[in-house]
């Protein structure tokens, strides 16, 4: 019945791995876990201290007794520990030959093998320490550059979205034992049938509700990968010596002469704990050169795509062409402070830096106002389901035919169950039953 | 003997009957000749979910869907206007028709009938070999198929009086019961229960709302043409505060209120004092009023079921408007039985641990006519197989609702009285009453369930079928010629076939009749089938889909011998609840007060794990 599960039958393996990045470090932690990790720890000639206490333990190599290293040690019960098995942390001095001979002794060992990608987690997951969306955000949480991904990573693990998911989807239970009550009990006086207008206007709401987490994620996959901020403008305006400065290094080539920036040219810059990539585009101008040309429209569609836009102005600029780029939010900006003040929302000096803390402050501002309210965080994936369970519940709302409105429905369970776990049958008749009376 | 069968109810004598269709012999053993074919509840066939079965019963050559029609008194349609895939045509039956049709179909086939209680269970190992009757006779058969029914250490339950019972005057099978506890099987109690039967003379019918037979309706039987037997009217009244001052004031002597009644009753099919407790808020119940025969003047009325003490049955059928002077033929009572948790079967309904013997009906906790006659179809056909020493007739749940009746039963078992409903099938689309000779009956035929009059005609309207779909898919015409032939649709330029507008469009029969006059003369039953599958076409790839997804379905019942290891992070608080309440589904722990949703996610875990390492 319950194939694709299965698996489970053997005697679970006892894993370990590096848990700090690998090469040279002052110190490196190698983790152990699964039913032989105490032994693994005896083996080393580690006496063993009590649970959850760090203790100085010389670690011994069972064939030749020489020393390997001196470690702090610190043991988890498989009540307390991550992964829900006995646990056992190595503290070691950071030296790829110490972590290497570790793993050799340990490798020899009967039941131990070097843990594959994620296993550690996948085992806490198994060990129901952790649900799936806590168990992806924990991925982004160690990827997490700066402190607002780090918040983000947080909310997640915290289990921010699986609550949010697992109110929606009793909405959506509900509403499917609405609709299945009016197919199934069809003949009974308790059962309305014209589930459209019970229903449907909490169904639209809570499309909207997920979608905003959907769309939301834009900013969360922002917070990860960086927003963008292009710097478009007439040639010759000082997008690249902008660039150049904000960068802290020569990133781009500037010259007096127009149209010197052909390629797009990135840099990045962390701006009050946002990662945020700066384009620079090539100046928008209308041109007979046809390289030029081409580096034009690049810069039109990465501008076009990207989060905000610094419309570069100029006294004697060629604004032709350049509106349609223009976006709610986006920023006017005069960069020659230095040489004459100009139009615009801020001015800066590119060249000498004067402004560019304001600058940077308004363009934070900026993207900040993009995070949701109350923003729940979601993985790219999550994002994605969120976005076919919104669509389903949409769909739904719109069809007629009842039974095909449940397919929908069925569908849209399905996205938010592939968020975090499930739903079946039962919970649409447990649903049905708390609310309906039924039965002649 | 190849096949002996206990019980002549709805199970029984689909198992009987079938066994012989496949050419096995059978003998029948039940009490009595004269209670065979007996509706013992409602006088009704069909319904949502419960046609689904009988017209596939009836596309495997069984009983039910004929009896049904050739007793039929008042036909309903269900769900008539919703889609095909979900109506659920019902019929009310005579229930001495009903009877006197299935006795003559048992005597047509040459079932032989013994009249006998059986007391226990003859074994040679463990496969079982025939059974023993209370006289001392030993009947020995290659396969024994139980449909117990109800009887099993049956108790009735009216107010406070109890008494051992299989139905209303007839004994209880408790010897039999006691071995079947000896055997080993997981048994459990349910209870079910039936309203106090009136007498249709003294119901003042002028004060109830009628309720018409269909002026065109839908068989039960893809082999009736015709409706055989006069139509009557139904009534229709309700339940009021009055009546519910009567319950209330009766609830004290309810066996179930008072924890007479142990077994667990099922939750759509709640006794009246059930209702008026759980929704106090209700300020009424409807009640169908539904004769039991055409020349019979008892009168089911449908929505009361109760175990209340006589005297609160009486005030509280006085107090509902038509029935002020309804006099009471017989009360109504709750009964409660043993039931073998079917996670014990296998999937052809024999026992794992005792081959021989075969479960069906509601020994297997299930409930309703229809539930029974499928299992009792399928244990018969898998008995006659088993003499024959084949492997066990599959029912896929992606392919019938007898396949998903069996496969929640044998992999989910159950936790009320089980019954059938259309959102148990994850196919839903595809798996419509008007489908269902096309489904099964090729595979009926294949085992020689199916017989040579009713393959004929299936075939015969399975090449009407066929032509007629060719002929939808080579009319074709552009939006714009569609348009000048009345139908108003989108115009994308595409060319289509007239069954792509039917199901990409949603135009019906009539409309697609009277815009290609070459379809005048598609016949009416087969455009509604062409209807329905040009409907669905485009939403059942996804609902398939979905469907072999959950063939590895999480099992949402909690093994009995679920093991929660000491480090699963449950807290003592939870543990303690868990081993003290026995919850037997997600559902259940879910309802446990202080049950934490971390804590609900490790229970599931641990059922899913404890299910791999069953698989």
């Amino acid at each position: 019945m319950t194939k694709g599960q299965g698996r489970c039958g053997a005697p679970q393996n006892t894993i370990f791995a590096l848990a700090t990045p690998p090469g040279r470090g002052a110190l490196a932690v190698i983790r152990i876990s699964g039913p032989g990790a105490f032994s693994g720890l005896a083996a080393l000639g580690g006496g063993a201290p009590p649970l959850r206490m760090m203790a100085l333990r010389r670690l011994i190599c069972p064939e030749t007794a020489e020393l390997i290293d001196e470690a702090l040690v610190v043991r988890f019960g498989r009540d307390r520990s991550f992964t829900g098995e006995d646990s056992v942390e190595l503290q070691i001095h950071g030296s790829r030959a110490v972590a290497a001979r570790i793993f050799r002794v340990l490798g020899a060992l009967p039941g131990f093998r070097i843990a594959e990608p994620g296993e550690f987690t996948r085992r806490a997951l198994l060990a129901g320490r952790m649900d799936f969306a806590q168990a992806e955000s924990l991925a982004d949480l160690v990827d997490a550059e700066t402190e607002l991904q780090r918040r983000q990573a947080m909310a997640l693990l915290t289990g921010e979205l699986s609550h949010a998911v697992s109110a929606w989807r009793a909405r959506l239970v509900s509403a499917l034992a609405a609709f299945e009550a009016s197919l199934d009990f069809a003949d009974e006086a308790d059962v309305s049938t014209d589930v459209a207008v019970d229903v449907k206007p909490d169904m639209e709401r809570l499309a909207a509700e997920i979608g905003a987490v959907s769309s939301g994620r834009a900013f969360g996959r922002s917070l990860r990968e960086g927003f963008t901020v292009a710097i478009i403008g007439p040639p010759n305006a000082g997008k690249s010596t902008l660039l150049n400065h904000l960068a802290g290094e020569q990133a781009a080539i500037t010259s007096a002469v127009p149209g010197t920036t052909r390629d797009i040219i990135r840099v990045r810059r962390e701006i009050a704990g946002l990662p945020v990539w700066f384009l620079d585009t090539a100046g928008l101008r209308v041109t007979t050169d046809e390289v030029e040309e081409a580096g034009v429209l690049i810069a039109r569609k990465a501008a076009a795509a990207a989060d905000l836009r610094l419309h570069v102005e100029a006294a004697d600029a060629l604004r032709e062409g350049e509106d349609d780029l223009w976006r709610d939010g986006d920023l006017r900006v005069w960069l020659k402070l230095d040489l004459e003040p100009g139009p615009g929302d801020l001015a800066v000096s590119a060249r000498t830096g004067d402004g560019v803390t304001a600058l940077l402050a308004g363009i934070a501002e900026r993207l900040l106002l993009r995070a949701p309210a109350g923003a729940l965080a979601a993985t790219e994936r999550q994002a994605l389901r969120l976005g076919e369970a919104r669509d389903a519940v949409l769909k739904a709302v719109k069809e007629d035919s009842v039974e095909i409105a449940v397919e929908h429905l069925l569908g849209g369970v399905r996205s938010l169950d592939q968020v975090v776990g499930r739903v079946d049958v039962e919970d649409v008749l447990d649903e049905v039953f708390s609310r309906f009376c039924i039965g002649k | 003997m190849d096949v002996l069968v206990i019980g002549g109810g709805h199970a029984g004598c689909e198992a009987a009957l079938a066994a012989m269709r496949m050419g096995s012999t059978a003998v029948l053993i039940t009490h009595r000749f004269d209670s065979i074919g007996v509706m013992s509840c409602n006088p009704a066939i069909g319904g949502i979910g419960k046609s689904h079965l009988v017209r596939e019963i009836d596309a495997l050559d069984g009983l039910m869907g004929r009896a049904a029609d050739a007793a039929a008194i008042h036909y309903r349609l269900l769900n008539h206007r919703k889609g095909p895939a979900v109506h659920g045509p019902r019929a009310q039956s005579d229930r001495s028709l009903y009877k006197a049709f299935v006795r003559n179909e048992v005597l047509a086939a040459g079932l032989r009938v013994i009249e006998g209680e059986v007391v226990d269970l003859l074994v040679a190992g463990d496969v079982v070999t025939g059974v023993l009757l209370a006289d001392g006779a030993e009947l020995r058969a290659r396969a024994t198929v139980l449909t117990t029914g109800t009887f099993l250490r049956g108790v009735i339950h009216v107010g406070r009086s109890s008494s051992s019972g299989g139905r209303i005057s007839e004994p209880a099978a408790n010897r039999l019961a006691d071995r079947i506890r000896d055997f080993g099987f997981p048994v459990g109690r349910l209870k079910t229960g039936t309203p106090p039967r009136l007498d249709g003379r003294t119901i003042d019918w002028s004060r109830v709302t009628r309720q018409e037979s269909d002026q065109n309706p839908v068989y039960l039987s893809f082999l009736s043409d015709e409706t055989v037997n006069p139509q009557i009217a139904c009534g229709v009244t309700a339940t009021n505060g009055e009546t519910h001052d009567a319950v209330r004031r009766g609830l004290g002597d309810s066996p179930l209120f008072s924890g007479a009644i142990s077994g667990t009753g099922p939750r759509y099919c709640p006794s009246i004092e059930d209702k008026i407790v759980r929704f106090a808020d209700r300020p009424a119940h409807q009640i169908f009023l539904e004769p039991e025969g055409l020349s019979d003047p008892s009168v089911y009325p449908n929505g009361i079921s109760t175990s209340l003490p006589a005297e609160t049955q009486e005030a509280m059928v006085r107090s509902i408007a038509g029935l002020e002077s309804a006099k009471i033929v017989k009360y109504g009572y709750a009964i409660e039985y043993d039931y073998v948790d079917p996670r014990s079967l296998l999937s052809s309904l024999e026992c794992r641990v005792a081959p021989g013997l075969f479960l069906a009906g509601q020994i297997n906790g299930t409930t309703g006519y229809e539930e029974a006659a499928a299992q009792g179809l399928v244990a018969g056909a898998n008995a006659a197989h088993r003499t024959r020493g084949e492997g066990p007739i599959e029912f896929a749940r992606s392919e019938s609702y007898i396949g998903v009746l069996i496969d929640d039963l044998v992999s989910h078992g159950v936790t009320e009285p089980y019954r059938m409903f259309t959102s148990r099938s994850e196919n839903r689309l595809q798996l419509r009453p008007d489908n269902a000779d096309q489904r099964l009956t090729p595979l009926g035929r294949e085992h020689g369930l199916v017989g040579d009059r009713r393959w004929r005609m299936f075939s015969e309207v399975m090449s009407f079928l066929r032509i007629a779909r060719d002929r939808l898919e080579s009319i074709s015409a552009t939006p714009d010629e569609w348009a000048a032939a009345g139908l108003d649709i989108r115009l994308d330029g595409v060319r289509r076939t007239a069954f792509d507008v039917m199901s990409r469009h949603r135009v019906g029969l009539e409309r697609i009749r009277s815009a290609c006059p070459e379809l005048e003369a598609l016949e009416e039953t087969v455009g509604k089938r062409l209807e329905a599958e040009a409907l669905y076409a485009p939403y059942i790839p996804v609902a398939k889909a979905r469907c072999d997804e959950l063939r590895s379905d999480l099992p949402r019942l909690i093994p009995i011998d679920l093991e929660i290891p000491a480090n699963s992070g449950l807290s003592a608080e939870i543990l303690g609840k868990l081993s003290r309440l026995r919850p037997r589904s997600l559902g259940e722990a879910a309802a446990i007060e202080g049950m934490t949703p971390a804590a609900l996610e490790i229970l599931r875990a641990l059922v899913v794990r404890s299910s791999a390492r069953a698989a």
